[in-house]
């Protein structure tokens, strides 16, 4: 039979065979910008793309490949590439697959720099998206235009905790012959695997879940390999000759690697957005543990969500375990092992008393990350929402009283506790 | 580079090379379920010092059409028809697996085309057991997974790649998926059903070399130790910590060791 690593042992290997030489067992950090050649014809091979190695640490470096191949590990991809940010890994994929005068359809329930990119970045350099509801599958189908070249989305919204139905997504893309990217932030390959339900493209922010200890920003692009580039003329930038390396032709010469290929030999080269090595360091520190970790983040969520429902100073609690969410039966059935660990709830006494809680936390942190190892809340209306429209947060499933809450990995007891004082706190204010 | 053959589209990479007047034709044949992007390593190294490489997709496999051949006898005579085809009277051929037992049956069929033959992760017979050739035939996908499986080391296990960021599990699982169904359990029927092997290796005049890993699951290394036994001109390598998919998990190795055994 055969016989693959699971998740929990890629989280602790892939990517990384110790070198005989110095025989470190943990990653080393190559800090260096660049590669001594054998010879002048290695220097050529190596710029030509006539076989692997590093040249130059904009385009890669050890550390970062050994983050990339274990997060290609864990997702079932073919290949990955590691970029400064998740949203440097967005903007490499929009700009590796269109040009001016192509179309992205988008799920509206998105992270506000996501829908900012499509929205009003990429619109100036000739490249429109359609924002679609991700229920309105009939919306979805009807946005795709000729010169649509993906359906992008995530499949836990950011912060409505909105559940994709992905399957029904895919289905749409695939008959509209079009690649489906996934931004994965939320779900990280512990909870979803998405190149198993036909997604085309992983967008990661490596600084949330995967990496979990808030000291690194980091982002990758997973390529799925399981799109066919090659059956219309939609993708050029992957099916026709490239303006350098002798025209080579990605898709023909390199098959199911050929977008990662034109993200090496295009997006990192021309608009370097490398992770430095002592980041990528920190990140694989932190993907070690990320099964045992995801593990408790759910039970820690879950424990949160059912002792917020029951809390007399909280008005409503959102989360797509509870029976009311709206998208409570496509989490059951696509996100068996936790919906995630992030809760959207409101503060009895609107937007002050919801001030005071978070003014009020003490174990708790007030900061614009998510998921962290440490529990973290903030008010997305006045902060990370804060740019987008009111029309926009409403589509996003944002409310001006939410509080989004990143459930962590502490006592369970010591954050309820914390949660008790600080909305007996905001009640004083409310009333 | 694509064109017709017998009525079908054959699609052969050139490295991303034109191939030049002159110079050294370099065949490279990729083993069961693959294609030629199995060569990526070799094909662009090669084609940009000096030999004009013909990386094959089989019949069926990858971009090029038609049914897949069900013989390592009509693979070896298609190989020789492609050749025809690129006006390459003589060639060193280069095949991994399957592609070294056509690289056998080409060495018996067409003695003379032959500069030099190279036996990559391969042996003079290659039986396959069950279950791998009724899931072939009943449970492809099952089959791919077992092939990737056994068909890589424990670094590649271990996702070690000297292509940053790339995954071989990954690389082999999608490389046989862009193959039409059908394929895997013609080619395995090809390799089992190939007899000759060690007859047509005893009668190999030109100079050969042979290249194994020895933690080979697929192929183990003592079935390729038989081969070079046989083999009367022969250089043989082992490199110890080398699974069967040796072009992708020992590119640096296999290409100096091609290199040298090419200009030799």
């Amino acid at each position: 039979m055969s016989e693959f690593y699971d998740l929990e042992t890629l989280a602790l290997h892939a990517g990384h065979v110790p070198d005989k030489k110095g025989g470190s067992r943990a990653v080393p950090i190559h800090q260096t910008t660049s590669y001594m050649f054998e010879d002048s014809r290695h220097a050529a091979a190596l710029y030509n793309m006539e076989e692997g190695g590093h040249l130059y640490t904009r385009i890669s470096n050890p550390t970062v490949a050994v983050l990339e191949q274990r997060v290609a590990a864990m997702e079932g991809g073919v290949a990955a590439t590691a970029c400064a940010s998740g949203m440097a890994a967005l903007h490499l994929v929009t700009t590796m697959l269109a040009s001016a005068g192509d179309h992205i359809v988008s799920t509206a329930q998105l992270y506000g720099a996501n829908i900012n990119l499509l929205k009003n970045t990429m619109p100036r350099f000739g490249v429109e998206t359609s924002f679609v509801h991700g229920r309105d599958l009939d919306g979805l189908k009807a946005a795709i235009q000729d010169n649509t070249k993906f359906l992008f989305c995530e499949l836990i919204g950011n912060p409505g905790l909105d559940v994709l139905d992905i399957d029904a997504v895919v289905k749409i893309a695939d008959e509209a012959g079009i690649p489906v990217v996934m931004d994965a932030t939320f779900c990280t390959p512990y909870l979803f695997k998405p190149f198993d339900h036909g997604v085309s493209v992983i967008t990661h922010s490596l600084t949330k879940w995967m990496g979990g200890h808030g000291v690194a920003i980091g982002g990758a692009v997973v390529d799925g390999g399981n799109f066919n580039w090659g059956a219309s003329d939609k993708f050029p930038t992957l099916t026709s000759a490239h303006y350098a390396l002798d025209g080579i032709n990605f898709w023909e010469e390199f098959g199911p690697t050929a977008l990662t290929q034109r993200i090496r030999a295009e997006g990192m080269y021309n608009f370097g957005p490398s992770l430095s090595p002592t980041n990528a360091f920190h990140l694989l520190q932190g993907i070690e543990t990320l099964p045992m970790r995801m593990e408790k983040h759910i039970s820690n969520a879950r424990a949160m969500v059912e002792f917020l429902k029951n809390h007399e100073q909280v008005s409503w609690v959102k989360h797509p375990e509870l029976e009311d969410h709206p998208d409570h039966d496509v989490a059951k059935r696509i996100l068996p092992n936790g919906a995630g660990s992030m809760i959207g709830f409101g503060v009895k006494g609107g937007r002050q008393a919801g001030a005071a809680f978070i003014e009020s936390v003490e174990v708790a942190s007030h900061l614009a990350n998510v998921g962290d190892a440490k529990t973290l809340v903030i008010h997305p209306a006045s902060t990370t929402h804060s740019h987008i429209s009111a029309e926009d947060m409403k589509a996003g499933g944002l409310s001006e009283d939410m509080i989004r809450l990143s459930v962590g990995l502490e006592s369970i007891d010591d954050l309820k506790k914390d949660f008790n004082q600080a909305l007996k706190k905001a009640s004083r204010v409310a009333s | 580079m694509k064109f017709e053959l017998n009525g079908h589209e054959v699609y052969v990479s050139t490295g991303g090379r034109d191939h030049q007047q002159g110079q050294p034709f370099l065949v490279l044949i990729h083993g069961a379920g693959a294609s030629h992007l199995l060569w990526s390593q070799q094909s662009r190294s090669f084609a940009y010092t000096g030999y004009n490489v013909v990386a094959v997709d089989l019949p069926g496999h990858n971009l090029s059409g038609g049914e897949p051949l069900t013989s390592v006898e009509e693979q070896a005579a298609w190989v020789l028809s492609v050749m025809d085809h690129l006006g390459a009277s003589k060639a060193t051929i280069v095949g991994h697996s399957l592609g070294g037992l056509i690289c056998l049956q080409m060495a018996h069929q067409a003695p003379d085309r032959i500069e030099k033959a190279v036996f990559v992760a391969t042996a003079a017979r290659v039986p396959v057991g069950d279950p791998l050739l009724s899931n072939a035939s009943d449970q492809e996908q099952l089959a791919k997974d077992m092939m990737t499986s056994w068909g890589l080391g424990p670094d590649a296990h271990h996702f070690d790649n000297t292509v940053p960021g790339f995954s071989h599990v990954g690389v082999g699982l999608r490389t046989m998926d862009r193959n039409p169904e059908g394929a895997v359990a013609a080619d395995l029927n090809a390799c089992n059903n190939f007899t000759s092997g060690p007859e047509n290796a005893a009668n190999i005049t030109c100079p050969t070399m042979c290249v194994f890993g020895g933690k080979d699951k697929m192929t183990p290394l003592k079935f390729g130790l038989k081969l070079a036994e046989l083999l009367p001109n022969n250089t043989l390598y082992v490199l110890p910590d080398s699974g069967h998919t040796i072009p992708g998990e020992r590119p640096h190795e296999l290409n100096a060791l091609l290199r040298e055994f090419l200009k030799a």
